[in-house]
């Protein structure tokens, strides 16, 4: 509503451009490297392995249901046998 | 005569709204399995279903959604999650930004209710129908905002019933599904944009200001710092290319 009146500095514009991949690279970083309150990549071993065949599912399908869809199976499949 | 002005206005105004639902049809099926995902995710979250649905209706954002699920489950502080959800968010500014020209003729009201049911799938539909207008109708976009935001409302609310029947979550790697949508939505943002440099130096300084604020702080705002922080450092490599 406001920006139809208003126009955002160069420099504002910019940094908004980068808030989406900072954001979830921060959310990711959150989710799979810390454990409880500290730092720990031991603690997510199967997490980050189930990781791989999710980041590769998005990269060549560029699917969205596809990647959370391999992901929990990947997942399934670790927990099952580790 | 007049009578029959006002007929056609109405007409029309009906016309324009289910055109705006029929132009809204080819998300539908995407966002309802990314909504039924959310419904489960924050289930599992130990969210009960009438605060599911309150989030569906009140906060209305898939990113958000999923993030408050995982903060929640993580135990972090109300403030975090406002502030963090506020960032995700942030795109909506650039969003409406971008289609603000077709509804400067509309009132501030009527505007604010546009621009605020305004989601990521609607503005992509919008960004494609409306260039070559002067202007866009109001019932079309509000029948293309209407019809994404119950069908995201339904998805949520199939997702939460769903979630209810699984006992033990875990053991069906379900609580994957939110680290598997942030990369999903990571991966398909670095895709559309081409600048692939820049995106994953911005993606590699989050995650190392997170470790980093969590080594010395041990704090709930590390992702708010990673976020502000990597942006900026995005901004500044574009500065120097």
């Amino acid at each position: 509503m406001l920006l139809s009146r208003i126009e955002l500095p160069d420099w504002a514009i910019n940094w908004l451009k980068h808030v989406p991949v900072a954001v979830m690279a921060a959310l990711l970083a959150q989710e799979l490297l810390i454990s409880g309150d500290s730092f720990s990549l031991s603690e997510n071993k199967l997490e980050l392995f189930a990781c791989i065949p999710a980041f590769l599912t998005a990269i060549f399908t560029r699917s969205l249901l596809g990647t959370v869809v391999v992901g929990l199976l990947a997942m399934m499949l670790l927990r099952h046998f580790f | 005569m007049k009578t029959e002005q006002s007929m056609s206005i109405a007409k029309n105004t009906s016309y324009q709204f289910w055109q705006g639902v029929k132009d809204c049809v080819p998300t539908l099926l995407g966002y309802l399995s990314i909504g039924f995902a959310a419904g489960v995710v924050q289930k599992t979250a130990g969210l009960s279903v009438l605060e599911i649905s309150l989030m569906s209706l009140l906060l209305y954002a898939g990113s958000g959604q999923f993030i408050a699920a995982g903060l929640i489950a993580a135990q972090h502080p109300i403030s975090a999650i406002i502030f963090t959800i506020f960032f995700v968010n942030l795109r909506h500014l650039l969003l409406s930004a971008a289609i603000a020209p077709y509804f400067r003729h509309l009132s501030p009201w009527k505007n604010m209710l546009i621009g605020s049911q305004l989601t990521d799938e609607t503005f992509g539909v919008a960004i494609n129908k409306l260039p070559g207008k002067q202007q866009a109708s109001f019932y079309w976009m509000l029948g293309l905002n209407i019809t994404a935001y119950l069908n995201w409302f339904a998805a949520n609310l199939a997702g939460a019933y769903f979630g209810q029947w699984i006992p033990n979550p875990e053991a069906y790697g379900l609580d994957f599904a939110l680290p598997a949508m942030f990369i999903g939505l990571l991966v398909l943002q670095m895709l559309g944009r081409k600048e692939y440099a820049t995106d994953l130096l911005v993606a590699l300084s989050a995650v190392f200001i997170v470790i980093l604020v969590q080594i010395l702080f041990s704090g709930s705002a590390s992702i708010i710092i990673a976020t502000v922080l990597g942006a900026a450092i995005g901004m500044v490599i574009e500065k120097w290319k």
